[in-house]
């Protein structure tokens, strides 16, 4: 069976106005349709079944009601609040989300995952691009056609960016571990070449430069590999600082798989504050981020006519359970 | 050489036509080679158009072909929270599953929002996805339900394809996972342990799937079970239970909460009022989340085989399958639930 998609002509004739006012009407428009006819044509659009179409808008405007969210691994908490507060924004606009993921990051194969999927993006002629993920040193990312992009995290040029103050937020860790007791520091990284990693190293070994740096995948995996290494190689420090709450979740898991309780035989702290950490045991020491409003910024970032410079998004130390006072 | 091109004037996209031309050959010959087509290419032709293709930075224009074809190489995934642990991980497994299929997934969210939901499906429906797929869970009572199916019904219509995903409230291929009977086991499960008294947490939006899970479970416990119906979030269960008169909380044996996210919202109460899990009270969850390997004690659940979910959703999508198949669920029990001593 084959039915005939009702066209807004269909929608004018039902509603026994010009073609021109039903397209207002639909469509939006800067020119007013009296309120009357517009309830008409909607009613008439409901009982017709008429639905825009969205591609063919696309293509006659160069533009969709499409917003894009570029992530990296969509099970992963961090992107998850993220991507919460770029559909809040998203839904308060009338605008639809569509989230791609490019994996968990896994070096220059990561990237080049991230350079298709714009390329994709880029055909579908998107209102907005928001990057949650790409936080590679140095990028170059190209805009989309007639579309606006954002990134989270300093590291794209050329881009509008929500700037998230991982150094500072580190550095007040750092600051407030020290005044805990913890005098022998390990720090469980990330790959070097995410900007984001190499910011809260350096923040945190502003205040702490005798801390000693290991390096893994951005991942619970890597937190667990990284840790398991630090003890294999006798070493017992009394803390680690994982650079985020996943790879500090791994770690813990490592401890324990050791014989060694963690917080109590050795201290952990991670970065993000995602909403697991209060559900591990002990609670995570953590650097809160306000995710979803960063989500939210970004997009409204990267539809703005006129963006203008703002503030970096405060970072916020959240002591618990597992450093407790030495 | 291409032509400079002042960075002034706007850049109008690249398309075939220009393609075709730097690489010399036929328009059809370039479609063939960026679009596909069972007829094939020259080599040495194909890799003149790609090198054409890749110099000039041609990008398919993909709501143009959508329009051609009629449908899109998009799989439309409707769900009702990304920060909720299940849902996300179920984005996690259809992404992957869809990757295999050389489909791409777009990802929009209800936020349990009734009304949404309809919004959402006459949006997607003008982007002509290959297929819709609604995971969110239906309500018990839906207030638009009519409406819904209707558009759901114009979209297939026009040849598009509907999937639920563990829901039946609709008229449409639906891939359960058996939600009734995963929750009943493990009710008999934790009674053979030896749990007289559970305390049933519900969800307070009216979700069909999640009352199955209420119902499966009373009805599998034998015991004496009493049902509450707390806000359905990790936060809401949380402060259900610290709200908790005394002499309730002392009695409680057993918390049989509808998904991890709330039982871990129910664990999370239960240290804030001084109660040790699992000592002082067994706690079990639904789902079987990936997060649940980082929680102390190891938390008794139900697994749903998501990857499995994903397989038989995508096939459907791609009408290679027309066979109903209800995927198992099975309870597992861990430490959170340790045999009753009397």
């Amino acid at each position: 069976m084959s039915l005939n998609t009702p066209t807004l002509t269909d929608v004018a004739a039902h509603a026994g106005v010009s073609l021109a006012t039903a397209s207002r009407a639909l469509n939006g428009s800067a020119r007013k349709v009296n309120p009357e006819l517009q309830e008409r044509v909607l009613a008439s659009a409901r009982t017709l079944g008429y639905s825009a179409n969205v591609q063919a808008q696309a293509v006659a405007r160069g533009t969709s009601n499409v917003v894009a969210l570029v992530v990296g691994d969509i099970a992963d908490p961090y992107f998850a609040s993220i991507s919460s507060g770029v559909v809040r924004v998203a839904d308060e606009r009338g605008l639809v989300v569509t989230i791609t993921a490019t994996g968990p990051y896994a070096g220059p194969e990561s990237t080049a995952r991230e350079e298709a999927a714009l390329d994709a993006l880029r055909g579908q002629r998107p209102r907005a691009v928001v990057l949650a993920g790409s936080r590679v040193v140095g990028t170059d990312t190209r805009p989309g056609d007639g579309g606006r992009v954002a990134a989270i995290g300093s590291g794209a040029r050329g881009l509008r960016t929500v700037d998230v103050d991982n150094r500072g937020g580190a550095a007040a860790l750092a600051t407030e571990l020290l005044a805990l007791g913890y005098r022998d520091v390990a720090v469980l990284a990330g790959p070097e070449e995410l900007v984001t990693v190499r910011d809260r190293v350096d923040g945190f070994r502003s205040v702490l430069p005798s801390a000693r740096v290991v390096h893994a995948e951005f991942t619970r995996e890597g937190g667990h590999r990284a840790m398991t290494a630090l003890l294999a190689a006798g070493e017992r420090p009394d803390c680690v600082f994982a650079v985020s709450d996943v790879m500090a979740i791994g770690a813990m898991a490592a401890l324990r798989e050791a014989g060694i309780v963690p917080g109590e035989g050795i201290g952990v702290a991670g970065f993000d504050d995602i909403p697991l950490v209060a559900d591990v045991t002990p609670a995570l020491t953590s650097v809160a981020l306000p995710l979803a409003d960063i989500g939210a910024r970004a997009l409204e970032l990267a539809l703005a006519d006129d963006p203008s410079p703002a503030e970096p998004v405060p970072a916020a130390v959240r002591l618990r359970a597992s450093t407790p006072r030495r | 050489m291409v032509e400079a091109q002042s960075d002034a004037a706007p850049r109008r996209p690249v398309t075939l036509t220009d393609v075709a031309r730097h690489a010399g050959v036929s328009q059809p010959t370039a479609s063939r080679v960026l679009n596909g087509s069972a007829r094939t290419v020259a080599e040495n032709y194909r890799k003149r158009v790609l090198e054409a293709a890749q110099e000039l930075g041609y990008t398919p224009n993909l709501a143009a072909q959508a329009i051609a074809r009629g449908t899109s190489g998009t799989i439309a995934l409707v769900i009702g929270g990304i920060s909720d642990p299940y849902f996300s991980a179920l984005a996690a497994a259809l992404m992957k599953q869809a990757e295999t299929y050389g489909l791409r997934v777009s990802i929009a969210v209800t936020d349990r929002r009734v009304d949404r939901e309809l919004e959402l499906v006459r949006e997607l429906r003008g982007q002509q996805p290959r297929a819709i797929v609604l995971a969110g869970t239906g309500y018990v009572d839906p207030p638009n339900g009519d409406e819904l199916v209707a558009e759901l019904r114009r979209f297939e219509e026009t040849g598009g394809k509907v999937v639920l995903i563990s829901r039946t409230d609709l008229p449409f291929e639906t891939v359960t996972f058996d939600t009734h009977e995963g929750a009943r086991e493990l009710a008999a499960e934790l009674a053979g342990l030896g749990y007289r008294r559970a305390l049933v947490l519900g969800s307070g939006t009216p979700l069909l799937s999640m009352q199955q899970r209420v119902d499966g479970f009373v009805e599998g416990f034998g015991g004496t079970t009493t049902v509450a119906y707390p806000e359905f979030s990790w936060a809401g269960t949380r402060d259900f239970i610290r709200a908790l008169p005394d002499d309730e909380l002392a009695a409680l044996e057993l918390i049989f909460a509808i998904t991890d996210d709330m039982a871990l919202g129910a664990i999370a109460g239960l240290r804030d009022r001084g109660r040790r899990i699992p000592q002082d009270v067994a706690v079990a969850g639904f789902d079987d989340i990936t997060t649940l390997r980082d929680v102390v004690p190891p938390l008794t659940t139900v697994h749903v085989p998501l990857d499995q979910v994903a397989e038989e959703t995508v096939r459907r999508a791609l009408d290679a399958d027309g066979g109903g198949r209800t995927v198992p669920a099975h309870p597992v029990i861990r430490a959170s639930t340790p045999p009753v001593r009397r």
